[in-house]
């Protein structure tokens, strides 16, 4: 990966509670500045958060959708290639899924559910494998394509939902998905979406597929040393088009289970900005498929807690976007973490360590 | 007012800030630092010019602030990329995120909504001879355009930026500072876009507005690429999407659904960066530290 360099796990587990608690500080005086108790926030951000069963749930809803586009996202960066369009991927994703479900005859629901989040998943992933062509194709800048395809994505799913799919009460929504289509319930009695165990799935099956295979491997090599990947024979190209389109899916997915298992229609402007906030998950878990869903969690801990402080506060929510922001310069920069915790490492060696981190 | 003279009007108001930051761009491009945070440099350039407006009752003094918020957003991305030499793509995203959190976060303490700030004053107009009634930005679009082409290959520094940009370890071999220049090249764009923002906030409306910038930041630096890294080139590049983009204030009847003119300008871009760019090279020290 090499975003974290080749030191000690545990100084490079010590280094990520640091940014960790530094981003926590500086969103801490965006707190104080907004005229609230910082760590009073914080305590009922986390008690709002993990307090009860009812919030880690919440906490688990808010995690599913970052779940996949951090591991798209990360899937994409093991190989190199920095995927930037999980947003307009995920609006694909999502919009594919409404018109499937939303206006075709519904099939029964065991094959109904698998094959929608399949052709929107394709769909996505071709529009994220279409830049990767482009840019292969015409040497086009793969970053700017993609920036731009969110921005097409968006607006077009604008275009349809206030266009011709408007519906008869004028509100720019699709048409609400039958029984059939829909992701169920995890459990009786919370909103949390059963589409999380897919998101687990497919933790464990990026894991692995990164981890333990030829294909894996494969990618790994492109992404530290392409040009010695290609001159030992690997197709990066094909690769690198390859790679967008399964980043691509995993991100459609997250639009596709959003529509299908909490929304039940496709509504303009239902992500909050999920494409972006994967580049954060993906940061915080330094391209571990692993730790994405742990990283996952922890931001959907934040947005959940913060939304119930908000409830019986005005916090701006914001201060989040913010934190995530911080972290990812935090854990993309190891060198600016070594200048900063040049004295944690040495005043604690790494045998240490863990009890340093322990404090937090 | 004729159809034609309508859209060229309009084309040029939407490419000024396009323009001023893709000026700065080429700047910061040229000196080897791919300018990906202009997105975020833009947006709270026009935050700042807004809050200072708002606060002092005088737009120049929110052009000041416009000004210094976005430079300070450049300094915190060139001490990131020059540095401690983090990825300059991901630094740049991470900094837009900041951006747009910081904006958001202060526009809701200050105005208790998120979605826009209160209106305050906006810049002054001034009479041109053949544009009529225009912004005062618009001629110093122009005369920074031609200033930053005439710094930029006619003067010593303007050689020695591009050196740094190109090869970075010939130009530390001949005793120049590739800190200090990639320094410089980061205030341009910081300054230029600030300039940008506050051209969106305190002159084209007179509000902040969330997320203002609307990939104006990521299209500059497409321009940059279509006007081959050079002032004068971003700045013709820049009316490619000022036309895109005034589709919209010209066909305000309907008939075309409003988002689908919105999606212009980022369609010309995906053209213009796919078709029309093959043969411009980039400065080759992009990313490059010079210390390998």
């Amino acid at each position: 990966m090499g975003l974290l360099g080749k030191q000690k796990p545990v100084y490079v587990v010590l280094r990520t509670l640091v940014a960790l608690l530094l981003a926590l500080i500086i969103g801490g005086i965006v707190i104080y500045v907004a005229e609230f108790n910082p760590l009073q926030a914080y305590k009922l951000i986390f008690k709002g958060a993990f307090g009860s069963v009812n919030a880690i749930l919440t906490t688990l809803s808010y995690a599913t959708p970052l779940l996949f586009t951090g591991l798209a996202f990360t899937f994409a960066q093991r190989g190199g290639v920095m995927n930037l369009g999980t947003e307009g991927q995920l609006f694909v994703g999502a919009i594919v899924a409404a018109l499937i479900g939303g206006y075709l005859p519904p099939l029964p629901r065991i094959f109904f559910v698998p094959l929608i989040l399949l052709i929107s998943a394709l769909a996505a992933g071709l529009y994220g494998a279409l830049a990767a062509c482009l840019h292969i194709r015409f040497g086009a800048n793969l970053v700017i394509l993609t920036l731009m395809c969110n921005y097409v994505a968006q607006l077009f799913c604008g275009y349809l939902t206030n266009g011709p799919l408007v519906d008869d009460q004028g509100i720019a929504r699709t048409a609400k998905l039958p029984p059939q289509a829909q992701i169920g319930k995890l459990v009786s009695g919370h909103h949390l979406s059963a589409s999380i165990l897919l998101g687990a799935a497919l933790v464990i099956g990026v894991w692995y597929l990164l981890g333990h295979t030829r294909f894996g491997y494969r990618l790994h090599f492109m992404g530290t040393n392409p040009l010695s990947a290609e001159t030992a024979g690997i197709p990066t190209k094909k690769l690198m088009i390859l790679t967008m389109l399964l980043s691509g899916m995993l991100a459609g997915l997250c639009g596709a289970t959003q529509v299908m298992g909490v929304q039940y229609r496709f509504t303009d402007g239902f992500s909050s900005g999920y494409g972006f906030e994967g580049i954060a998950v993906s940061a915080l878990a330094a391209g571990s498929p692993v730790m994405v869903f742990f990283s996952a969690v922890l931001w959907g801990g934040l947005k959940s807690g913060a939304s119930a402080v908000n409830r019986i506060a005005a916090l701006p929510m914001d201060v989040i976007s913010i934190i995530q922001a911080f972290i990812v310069i935090f854990m993309v920069a190891p060198e600016l973490m070594d200048a900063l915790c040049k004295p944690i490492a040495k005043a604690f060696p790494s045998h240490k360590a863990e009890k340093g981190g322990a404090d937090e | 007012m004729s159809f034609l003279g309508l859209l060229i009007i309009s084309a040029l108001r939407s490419s000024i800030p396009v323009a001023l930051a893709a000026i700065g761009g080429t700047f910061s491009a040229r000196c080897g630092i791919m300018p990906m945070g202009m997105e975020g440099f833009i947006l709270i350039g026009a935050f700042g010019a807004t809050c200072g407006a708002y606060y002092s009752g005088n737009p120049w003094v929110g052009l000041l602030t416009g000004i210094l918020a976005a430079l300070l957003l450049a300094l915190l991305h060139g001490l990131l990329c020059v540095r401690f030499h983090m990825n300059q793509v991901i630094c740049g995203i991470g900094i837009n995120m900041l951006a747009s959190g910081i904006t958001a976060s202060l526009t809701q303490i200050i105005w208790s909504t998120r979605a826009n700030s209160e209106a305050t004053v906006s810049l002054p107009r001034i009479m041109l001879p053949v544009f009529g009634n225009s912004s005062i930005l618009l001629p110093a679009t122009i005369l920074i355009g031609l200033c930053g082409w005439a710094f930029m290959f006619r003067t010593p520094w303007g050689l020695r930026m591009r050196i740094v940009g190109e090869k970075p370890l010939a130009a530390r071999t001949l005793g120049i500072s590739i800190v200090k220049y990639r320094f410089a090249g980061e205030i341009i764009v910081g300054v230029l876009c600030g300039l940008a923002g506050s051209y969106l906030s305190i002159d084209h409306v007179n509000r902040f507005a969330l997320g203002m910038s609307a990939g104006r930041g990521y299209i500059a630096v497409a321009v940059n690429i279509l006007g081959g890294f050079n002032p004068i080139g971003s700045m013709l590049g820049s009316l490619v999407f000022g036309f895109a983009a005034s589709l919209k204030n010209v066909f305000t009847n309907g008939s075309i659904p409003s988002q689908l003119l919105d999606m212009c300008p980022y369609l010309v871009t995906i053209l213009t960066v796919t078709f029309a760019v093959r043969h411009v090279r980039g400065p080759a020290g992009i990313g490059d530290s010079g210390e390998g």
